[in-house]
């Protein structure tokens, strides 16, 4: 990532001042900065609010039976010798609440989730468990896309849910694929 | 199904707490704990969020975004990918909000249920912010080495951009 970052930046500021429109650049930075604090409050709300939330739940058998009922997906995912009870708990609640589209509580759970799995791994390394972790994050699937039905509903769209199925359907065959692409790279890039 | 997916949120809440009386926990003093680790959490997430706003915003208001596009526009072209929907691809794994606003410049000009239009909702819908949420997680655990994890994930988002286009080509 840092990579990326660095490249974006470098590229950008390099490509304007060569188009000669540099003072973009001072306004870009001006008006992100600033959008990006204005969200501030929004971040700040929603995690506290479903970190809340989820506290209160957390604590409840129903929980423990969750992780339970998911543990044998969980398990056959994960490495099970550097899985911890917490570690499955978390996990469970971030796959249930992606699945659910209810982002701002995955977002609380994965970070529960990867705090317990970093127990268990080296420091500054990615272990084998965290990288599938993250990977299930970044591919992972929705059974009502709110958003974009919403957003085709707001633009007169004749039939705004059709979309539906071909999205479940893609993004469970992307998450196999993930799936199968990080256990491979995970033995071709080790830990050292 | 729009009544239906607005459920799941009041829902789950509802749910939750109930859940929480029946196990006669303090429902409250649960909340306020809870809300006081997610304010930690944004102090943790927040410098990252806002590195990626800033390089997404130079990427686009210096129009490299455009530039990176140009090239690719007749290639795509050719596989039946409308070049409009170009910009939203590369932004995709990096901003949730900015391809968001991509996919909405496609709405606005080509209509929802264009092929363009379809082709961007399935992709937005079948995708996440890749690099947004490796950075964001990894962040919170100091992690330096992801090894496959970029790899893995944009080749996951690979096939579901694939499979959107073929899809909204063969069937729609």
């Amino acid at each position: 990532m840092s990579k990326v970052w660095t490249a974006i930046i470098i590229i950008s500021i390099v490509f304007a001042i060569f188009c000669g429109n540099a003072s973009n650049v001072t306004n870009s930075i001006l008006e992100n900065s600033q959008k990006a604090v204005d969200n501030i409050p929004n971040i700040t709300g929603m995690l506290c609010f479903w970190s809340g939330i989820f506290k209160i739940f957390e604590g409840t058998s129903v929980v423990e039976k969750l992780a339970d009922k998911m543990s044998v997906i969980i398990k056959k995912l994960f490495d099970k010798n550097s899985l911890s009870k917490e570690a499955e708990k978390y996990i469970s609640l971030n796959i249930v609440s992606n699945i659910l589209g209810v982002g701002n509580a995955a977002t609380v759970n994965g970070i529960k989730a990867i705090k317990e799995l970093s127990k268990y791994s080296k420091e500054g390394v990615a272990s084998d468990n965290m990288t599938k972790f993250v990977l299930i994050n970044t591919a992972s699937i929705q059974i009502f896309p709110t958003s974009m039905i919403s957003l085709r509903t707001l633009y007169g769209s004749a039939n705004p849910a059709k979309i539906v199925i071909p999205i479940i359907v893609i993004s469970v065959i992307a998450l196999v694929g993930g799936l199968i692409m990080i256990n491979i790279l995970n033995k071709v890039m080790r830990e050292e | 199904m729009n009544y239906l997916t607005s459920l799941v949120m009041p829902c789950m809440i509802l749910v939750i707490i109930l859940i929480g009386i029946k196990e006669k926990k303090d429902v409250y003093s649960l909340f306020i704990s809870g809300a006081f680790e997610g304010l930690k959490m944004v102090y943790s997430i927040f410098p990252y969020i806002f590195g990626i706003t800033i390089a997404v915003g130079l990427l686009r208001d210096t129009g490299v975004i455009d530039k990176i596009a140009e090239p690719f526009s007749n290639i795509l072209y050719s596989f039946g990918v409308p070049s409009d929907i170009i910009p939203m691809l590369i932004l995709r794994p990096l901003s949730g909000s900015a391809s968001m606003a991509m996919a909405m410049e496609v709405f606005e000009t080509s209509s929802p249920d264009s092929k363009a239009g379809n082709i961007v909702s399935i992709i937005m819908g079948s995708t996440e912010t890749t690099l947004y949420s490796v950075a964001v997680l990894y962040s919170v655990v100091k992690v330096k080495k992801a090894r496959g994890t970029i790899i893995a994930g944009l080749f996951a988002d690979f096939i579901a951009i694939t499979l959107s286009i073929v899809i909204v080509n063969k069937f729609f």
